[in-house]
């Protein structure tokens, strides 16, 4: 059996978001540990909360389901902290908005939410944070989250 | 009256450090207790550099201006008033 489309999505954007010109080969996927100065700038990726519905009630029904995409994009620098973060999310976006980043791993689309930036400045050095939300509907049978349909 | 020997709590054989002052272009010898916490910000780790000294030493103007540590050039980013207000913390930033 396959993944489950959560991590398929998932991974599809981590690979999908590697290689921009900005955070480069540092995109993280699912990280709990705190982000070191050596790895920013950077994007953390990660699926979240999911609705999931059912038109049915019959044993083998399709389930429509909407997982979040989290991307953050991550900043720790003295000067134009917020000018870079614009860049990275201007990057982000550009890159999940191709056709294949919109059907990624069987996705039906890729639609942006919503963007929170927080800023702190109690360290040696300015971070800031986007995190862009995107919702990503896709469908399965209720036997086989892993097979998109 | 009580006059309080403020150097006292800064001399360099015990906490505190030599440091430079440029206020105004104007370098000054200062002692300082610099201290350098681990500071987690956003979920990025970093510390969190900052320095006490004398209020006479780092008045309002001292924010914007920069302080050496060992050899170390941090620009002062916020001045703290600590209890009486006799000395100051000071936020820095890192080069």
């Amino acid at each position: 059996m396959a993944d489950h489309l959560r991590k398929q999505i998932r991974d599809a954007a981590a690979t999908t978001l590697t290689g921009l010109a900005t955070t480069g080969t540092r995109v993280f996927a699912s990280r709990v540990y705190p982000l070191q100065e050596a790895d920013l700038p950077a994007l953390r990726v990660d699926t979240n909360n999911e609705d999931v519905d059912s038109e049915s009630i019959v044993v083998n029904r399709v389930l429509d389901r909407t997982v979040q995409l989290l991307v953050q994009a991550c900043v720790k620098q003295n000067t134009a902290y917020n000018d870079t973060i614009d860049q990275i999310i201007k990057e982000v976006e550009v890159a999940l908005s191709t056709l294949a980043a919109q059907t990624m791993a069987g996705a039906k689309s890729v639609q942006l939410l919503r963007i929170e930036v927080v800023l702190a400045g109690e360290g040696e050095k300015p971070v800031a944070v986007a995190t862009m939300l995107f919702a990503v509907p896709y469908h399965t049978a209720l036997n086989a989250p892993d097979v998109a349909l | 009256m009580f006059e309080e020997d403020l150097d006292a709590f800064l001399e360099e054989s015990e906490h505190a450090v030599a440091a430079v002052y440029d206020a105004a272009g104007a370098n000054t010898a200062v002692s300082v207790i610099f201290d350098q916490a681990y500071l987690e910000q956003l979920e990025v780790a970093g510390t969190n550099p900052a320095a006490t000294g004398k209020a006479s030493v780092f008045p309002a103007a001292a924010v914007g201006k920069t302080l050496t540590i060992a050899g170390t050039v941090h620009t002062i980013t916020n001045r703290e008033p600590i209890d009486d207000g006799a000395f100051v913390r000071l936020q820095l930033q890192a080069p």
